[in-house]
């Protein structure tokens, strides 16, 4: 399958620094969207070591085989986190660090994707628009019943980050596959975006605006700007074209 | 342009989009489960055996998860009338007047018809005995009480059809035949042929799946094979029926009212027993791996010793499968903690827990575990509390919700028995005790 990608990112509207950050290689069909948290530098720093950690470990590996690429993900997540987590002890001004990860393996006529956190990635066809992750949130697993209520500090927001690299030695990662269809677009951001513009809108916009594709990244960047731009904005589209 | 809906399989991979018709192909074709999810078009994700959430986020899904699939499995929906659990004899009413005249009259018609027959010199064969007006409750339990299980066997292949109509197709549902129906399928495959799993489930226990055939859990088993390692090994709880029956706790189980039911049973000692059953037939599959170590790997026999010892404790309160927590198995903690005959006991399991942040919801849940395990302790307790039952109990106190969020099982009966054990400082009575469980409806009869 032929994927063609491009990606966005900006600062938003209150914040100084960007904390996101982006990776993605057309040819090689591999994308990163990482968000940022902890104060003053710490998550700018912990995004940017997941993003470059998971880009090199796939720049440096051999041939990866179908069934080594689930193995692959979590194994990089896992070293990465555990270079956050150690930066965090080590410099105690970017302790607490941590970020949310999205990242993107187009293989043969899959997707595999490695999800943490509230970044989120969506499916796009034929008009309609799937939110393919779980956001890893208290809300969600308290609604699951993955998370008994007696585990969360009264007053904890329901936003608020169960899982993220950074937060704790063991960081337990969403692995998704599927099969690629051409026509399929798949939409990776972080909540910079999904907090400001309305799944329904990006549904549209993505709509009206496909046959721009290039300029796609910045159209919803924009919106998410129009409409408060509080927090990072990062947009990563891939698009299989058969 | 047709409405488009993908399904998402145990959080990992995803079917789809797809339109309504083609999803009910793709369900024929098992490519999915009810216990997997659905989103449409910006919406939230519903899992199909939810069928409230379905519903209200999807109605055209609703109308074929009832009518197409769910025909096979013949489960309802929450708005159904729940059955009324008291199966006990309907007293024979005294007819009197022109009632009396009737019956008399319908009497001599069958006797004048039964005695043509037998003149013609033919016997009463078993099909004519399975006609409309012949079959009592009394037969049934005549063969049970005798202890003679060939012949129950014999009646209810011959009836069973009977007796189901009369419960689905009368007007007034006949409730009484529900014991033996129940029995009838939990020695088979967990089903009655016409017989909606929602009879045989009842109203009571709802944390139990509705469908807990023979059939369903070979597909939920076969479906899950992937996730297992993730509870076993990687400190998950998938929120999937598989994952929660391994969560059962069997002493709750065992509390439970069983009217409605014969001997030991229960809808949750029926549910286990089928889930063991498949989950064997699972193992004994060659065409899934190829040698044992494979499924000792991806965790069958963990799982399989872990029902062994749920089925045998919730159906005859002691097993012998054996119960020290064991490296990279997870349910050992819980067999564990059920083990323990006091509170040394259980904080010795509660060690191989530990090391993990307080947000993980895996150490959190085997911290409502012992909790709830601190509970059981001591609701068999007549005499005051132990001191140490007593302190450990009183550290807990915010952990003891009043129902496991895993399972679903409501602890309220529990929580009322041990208030009344601290309240009347310690010298609950069997009267107390007895009280607190028919309140909450969990006093064990038999049938």
């Amino acid at each position: 399958m032929q994927v063609r990608m491009i990606g966005a990112t900006d600062v938003g509207r209150r914040r100084k620094n960007n904390q996101d950050s982006l990776y993605y290689d057309e040819l090689a069909h591999f994308g990163i969207v990482a968000d940022g948290i902890g104060g003053r530098n710490g998550g700018e720093i912990a995004s940017s070591m997941a993003v470059n950690g998971l880009r090199k470990a796939f720049l440096n590996s051999e041939r990866i085989r179908h069934e080594e690429i689930n193995p692959f993900l979590i194994g990089s997540i896992d070293k990465m986190n555990a270079e956050i987590l150690e930066r965090g002890h080590r410099e105690p001004e970017v302790l607490g660090m941590g970020t949310t990860l999205n990242c993107l393996m187009f293989v043969g006529d899959r997707l595999h994707l490695a999800h943490v956190g509230d970044s989120r990635t969506y499916l796009y066809y034929k008009k309609h628009l799937f939110q393919l992750t779980l956001d890893h949130s208290v809300g969600n697993f308290l609604e699951r019943g993955w998370l008994p209520r007696s585990a969360v500090q009264p007053g904890a927001k329901e936003g608020a980050l169960v899982r993220a690299m950074g937060l704790a030695e063991r960081c337990e990662v969403d692995i998704y596959e599927m099969e690629l269809k051409p026509g399929q677009l798949f939409l990776t951001c972080s909540d910079g975006l999904t907090g400001m513009v309305e799944d329904r809108k990006i549904a549209q916009l993505i709509a009206e605006n496909l046959d721009q594709f290039e300029k796609l990244p910045r159209v919803l960047i924009d919106e998410a700007n129009a409409g408060g731009g509080k927090d990072n904005i990062t947009v990563l589209l891939s698009h299989v074209r058969g | 342009m047709a409405k488009l809906y993908l399904i998402r399989r145990n959080l990992e991979t995803f079917a789809g989009p797809m339109t309504l018709s083609e999803m009910k192909e793709a369900y024929k074709r098992m490519q999915f489960g009810l216990q997997d999810e659905v989103a449409g078009h910006c919406g939230p994700w519903v899992v199909f055996e939810n069928l409230t959430a379905v519903k209200k986020h999807y109605p055209e899904i609703a109308r074929i998860v009832n009518e197409d699939m769910l025909a096979g499995w013949g489960i309802s929906d929450h708005n159904a009338r729940l059955i009324n659990e008291d199966t006990r004899r309907i007293e024979v009413r005294r007819v009197r007047g022109a009632g009396l005249a009737v019956t008399f009259l319908v009497i001599a018609v069958v006797a004048f018809a039964a005695a043509i027959y037998m003149a013609n010199g033919s016997h009463l064969s078993g099909k004519a005995k399975g006609q409309q007006g012949f079959i009592s409750p009394e037969e049934p339990q005549a063969l049970l009480d005798r202890g003679d299980h060939a012949g129950f066997e014999a009646y209810m292949d011959e009836h069973a059809g009977e007796m189901v109509g009369r419960i689905v197709r009368a007007r007034k549902p006949e409730l009484q035949w529900l014991p033996y129906l129940r029995y009838y399928a939990f020695q088979h495959d967990g089903v009655v042929n016409g017989l909606p799993p929602k009879y045989l489930r009842g109203g009571v226990a709802t944390a139990a799946p509705i469908d807990c055939s023979l059939k369903m859990w070979h597909r939920r088993w076969r479906a899950s094979i992937k996730s297992w390692n993730d509870l076993i090994v990687q400190r998950k709880l998938p929120l999937a029926h598989w994952a929660r029956i391994l969560a059962w706790d069997p002493y709750w189980i065992r509390r439970r009212d069983n009217r409605g039911w014969i001997g030991t049973q229960n809808f949750y000692v029926g549910c286990l027993t089928m889930a063991n059953h498949a989950m064997a037939d699972l193992l004994a599959d060659p065409s899934l791996v190829s040698t044992a170590a494979d499924w000792d790997r991806m965790g069958a026999t963990k799982i399989k010793q872990r029902l062994q010892w749920l089925l045998e404790m919730a159906r005859d309160g002691r097993s012998s499968v054996p119960t020290a927590v064991t490296a990279g198995n997870n349910l050992s903690i819980w067999t564990c903690f059920e083990a323990a005959h006091d509170v040394k006991g259980l904080a010795k399991c509660r060690d191989g827990t530990a090391g993990s942040t307080a947000l993980d919801p895996w150490q959190a849940y085997n911290d409502e575990r012992y909790a709830f395990n601190l509970l059981r302790l001591a609701v068999t307790e007549t005499a005051p509390l132990p001191s140490d039952l007593a302190a450990a109990l009183a550290q807990q106190t915010q952990r003891i919700g009043k129902s496991d969020h895993f399972t679903r099982f409501d602890y309220r009966s529990e929580l009322k028995l041990l208030h009344n054990l601290t309240q009347t400082g310690g010298g609950a009575t069997e009267k107390a005790a007895a009280k607190a469980t028919s309140e909450g409806g969990t006093g064990r009869t038999t049938h």
